[in-house]
């Protein structure tokens, strides 16, 4: 007889390795006959937005009675890592959800399908803009469709009219240029340097920037070279260097990341910042005051086009045992009728063909703020674009690209050393 | 008895022992249980050992390999020999990192040696105010580095509380860049490590100083010592060889230090990545998708080799000093 100890000994010995070797499968199967495919979000199921994939998962099922959706949902934070893991031990779900920085790294590692060869007719769903930012090529990328355009994101230029008035600025006369962007820091500078009042800190984590201002393109059409740092570009970053140095933009600006440049300008120490079209509901409660001199404009640019578009994208993985029936459902996700009504809670936009014709986006009340927002991201979005390219990600060169312009800022080089310093750092990353 | 009848004796002894006991019941059940008593041991020890084996020596020796590959995550790689290490002397990013952790090292681990062992003796004693102070000292190592993130960042932002209390008190015009300068953010992190370290090896140091026998402070005070002198020649000897492991943990930790500057700068390593330390590097470049799992382990390679270097150093200057 083995006493007790011996007894819990190897029970806790056997459910460890049990433990272990059951680590959880979240790919593909056959669940009693029928096709189970994983879908994996991220940071959407809570009570805002589980009702809606609920409801839009038993709609799928009841037309494909074969067909078992089992939906996923992991936290923003450690995101990129999650499915980092996911992909490295070959558990990659059938649906991924990310942005394109993320889906470039697993096609490029070869985890996701080409959808334009597995569902060619899909392209036609989609607007081209959208197409385009799902379609990836170069270093080791046959050029395809790593993936299925969902919603897209982008914002207006938030600006604080009571501190516009205090620094002698016209609140009625919202800047819309880089000229008028950057006569704007000078007024601030003259009329307020010693409140504590900056203009922004938008450079430093917008490369859409450079190419508002008249840099030519991002990279070659091959994807095999930075171009950023062309004169336009070098030009941009003086004029933010100088404003950096006049005092219009604050120290914090050196390494600041956009939760930061929102707390500032919460504070009331900015007078502008650009957000995105849901923030005007985040003002409205976390700083009511604020609220109330709240004005919106287009971001700045001197083509009036967008060029911070960003996309979400539904990834298909390539080790899918159904990944017919994946596409098929992450088109399903992505269609017009269905992005529309999910745009319509999270104050994003469609990318399919058509969504944007929605009777919802074209009776946007524009007496709030919220609407205004709405509206002038909509416009944004009819004709804007997404500069960063998707292999411009944190480590590959847009982190160095901010650190880069952090030191021309603090004078330690110049504008033109940190543009071609950031190219090169950026197309050795590519080489790699 | 004599040396010849006691061995005499004792041959008898053994011989007894060596017969054969007769076979019953009883020598069954006593094999039975010898065979529980050699298996509980290994059953008992079986999970660390997988957890050990597992995670630490398997994944170690994996580190080990990957540093001679150009792998990524999600791509084996290849054998490079000693490509990574070579590429690493010359990438900005790992000598700023390297400047910075051996900074760290200079400049944390001496006031981690003496400053908590101070605070223990000042804090020793049963009274009900010393418990009191013991508990606030000791209070940061259990807050959360989110939380000690915050406390501090609110404390040293350019509109924060000191800033503005050295500003109301017109000492200074502008505000200090704790947070928005190379230097600034470096000392300030080095600040916080120490903050956070001062209750921690200060309990250790108080556990030490219980077992330095009370009679010589008895006899250094007959002798004429005052408080100082009575630290210097007894305490400080009497703590020595603890004072050598806090030397060793905190030199570990300095070298390796990440949480501090991830706080204090929301994880981008200062104004141009100049605060970069080696943790940190390691953690750009072995997490995400497109983790070059190789080139990281060669750092990590790089750190342990450092930081054993420094460990052996330290254990041949207390050998040294001992003799």
């Amino acid at each position: 007889m083995f006493s007790m100890k011996k007894t819990v000994a190897i029970l806790g010995a056997g459910a460890m390795l049990v433990s272990v070797a059951a680590c959880g499968n979240t790919n593909s199967s056959d669940n009693g006959g029928k096709k189970e495919i994983s879908f994996q979000t991220w940071n959407l199921k809570n009570d805002k937005y589980t009702p809606y994939f609920e409801e839009l998962i038993k709609a799928y099922e009841k037309d494909h009675p074969d067909v078992t959706i089992k939906w996923l949902d992991a936290p923003s934070d450690g995101y990129e890592d999650k499915l980092s893991s996911q992909a490295a031990s070959g558990q990659l779900p059938d649906i991924v959800d990310g942005g394109n920085s993320i889906l470039y790294g697993l096609a490029k590692a070869g985890a996701l399908l080409d959808v334009s060869k597995e569902a060619p007719d899909a392209q036609d769903d989609y607007y081209e803009g959208a197409w385009e930012a799902v379609t990836m090529q170069g270093n080791g990328i046959e050029k395809g469709a790593y993936g299925l355009p969902w919603y897209v994101n982008d914002g207006p230029t938030y600006w604080n009219t009571e501190l516009m008035s205090e620094c002698g600025l016209d609140p009625n006369n919202i800047p819309t240029t880089w000229d008028e962007y950057f006569a704007a820091g000078d007024a601030i500078v003259k009329n307020c340097k010693d409140k504590g009042i900056y203009l922004g800190i938008t450079m430093g984590y917008n490369a859409e920037d450079l190419l508002t201002a008249g840099v030519k393109s991002f990279m070659n059409s091959d994807h095999s070279k930075y171009t950023f740092n062309d004169e336009a570009g070098v030009k941009q970053l003086t004029r933010f260097v100088d404003l950096y140095k006049a005092g219009g933009i604050p120290p914090e600006a050196l390494d600041s990341s956009w939760s930061q440049a929102a707390d500032l300008f919460q504070r009331g120490n900015l007078v502008a910042m650009a957000g995105s079209a849901y923030s005007a509901a985040g003002f409205k409660q976390n700083a009511p005051d604020l609220y109330d001199h709240l004005a919106v404009g287009p971001r700045i640019s001197d083509d009036g086009r967008s060029a911070s578009l960003a996309y979400e994208m539904l990834g298909i993985s390539a080790q899918s045992k159904h990944p017919d029936v994946a596409i098929d459902f992450a088109r399903f996700v992505t269609n017009a009728e269905n992005q529309v009504a999910f745009d319509k809670q999270a104050s994003v936009f469609p990318s399919a063909k058509g969504g944007l014709e929605d009777e919802y986006f074209s009776n946007i009340d524009e007496s709030t703020l919220e609407g205004k927002a709405l509206k002038i991201t909509l416009d944004q979005v009819k004709n804007g674009y997404g500069s960063r390219p998707a292999e411009f990600t944190d480590n590959n060169g847009y982190k160095n690209f901010q650190q880069q312009i952090a030191l021309a800022m603090q004078g330690k080089q110049t504008p033109k050393e940190a543009l071609d310093k950031s190219v090169e750092f950026a197309n050795e990353k590519l080489a790699q | 008895m004599s040396n010849a009848a006691f061995a005499a004796d004792r041959s008898e002894a053994i011989k007894a022992s060596d017969r054969p006991e007769p076979m019953n019941r009883t020598h069954h059940k006593k094999q039975d249980r010898s065979f529980g008593t050699i298996i509980a041991p290994y059953l008992f020890v079986l999970p660390a050992f997988v957890i050990v084996f597992v995670f630490i020596v398997l994944a170690a020796l994996n580190t080990f390999r990957l540093a001679f590959t150009n792998s990524t995550l999600l791509r084996p790689g290849k054998f490079v020999g000693f490509d990574n290490f070579i590429k690493l002397f010359h990438d900005e990013y790992f000598l700023t990192a390297l400047l910075n952790s051996t900074l760290y090292v200079i400049c944390v681990v001496p006031f981690m040696v003496i400053l908590p062992l101070i605070l223990a003796y000042l804090v020793r004693g049963n009274s009900r105010i010393m418990g009191f102070f013991r508990t606030s000292f000791y209070m940061p190592v259990v807050m959360s580095a989110v939380v000690v993130g915050m406390i501090w960042t609110n404390l040293l932002d350019s509109a924060g509380l000191v800033n503005s209390m050295l500003k109301a008190m017109k000492i200074i015009s502008k505000p200090i860049p704790f947070l928005t300068d190379r230097w600034g953010v470096l000392f300030s992190s080095m600040f916080v490590t120490i903050w956070l370290g001062l209750g921690y090896y200060m309990v250790i140091y108080l556990t030490a100083l219980a077992n330095i026998d009370e009679s010589l402070y008895e006899a250094a005070s007959l002798d004429g010592a005052g408080p100082v002198r009575q630290f210097l020649y007894v305490t400080m000897p009497g703590v020595r060889s603890t004072m050598m492991l806090i030397m060793m943990l905190s030199t570990i930790a300095a070298f390796r230090v990440f949480n501090e500057i991830y706080v204090l700068t929301n994880g981008s390593a200062g104004p141009g990545g100049m605060d970069m330390t080696m943790s940190m590097l390691i953690k750009r470049e072995g997490t995400g998708i497109q983790a070059r799992t190789g080139y990281a382990s060669a750092i990590s390679i790089v750190v342990l080799v450092i930081v054993g270097t420094m460990l052996i150093i330290q254990q041949i200057v207390q050998k040294r000093g001992e003799d």
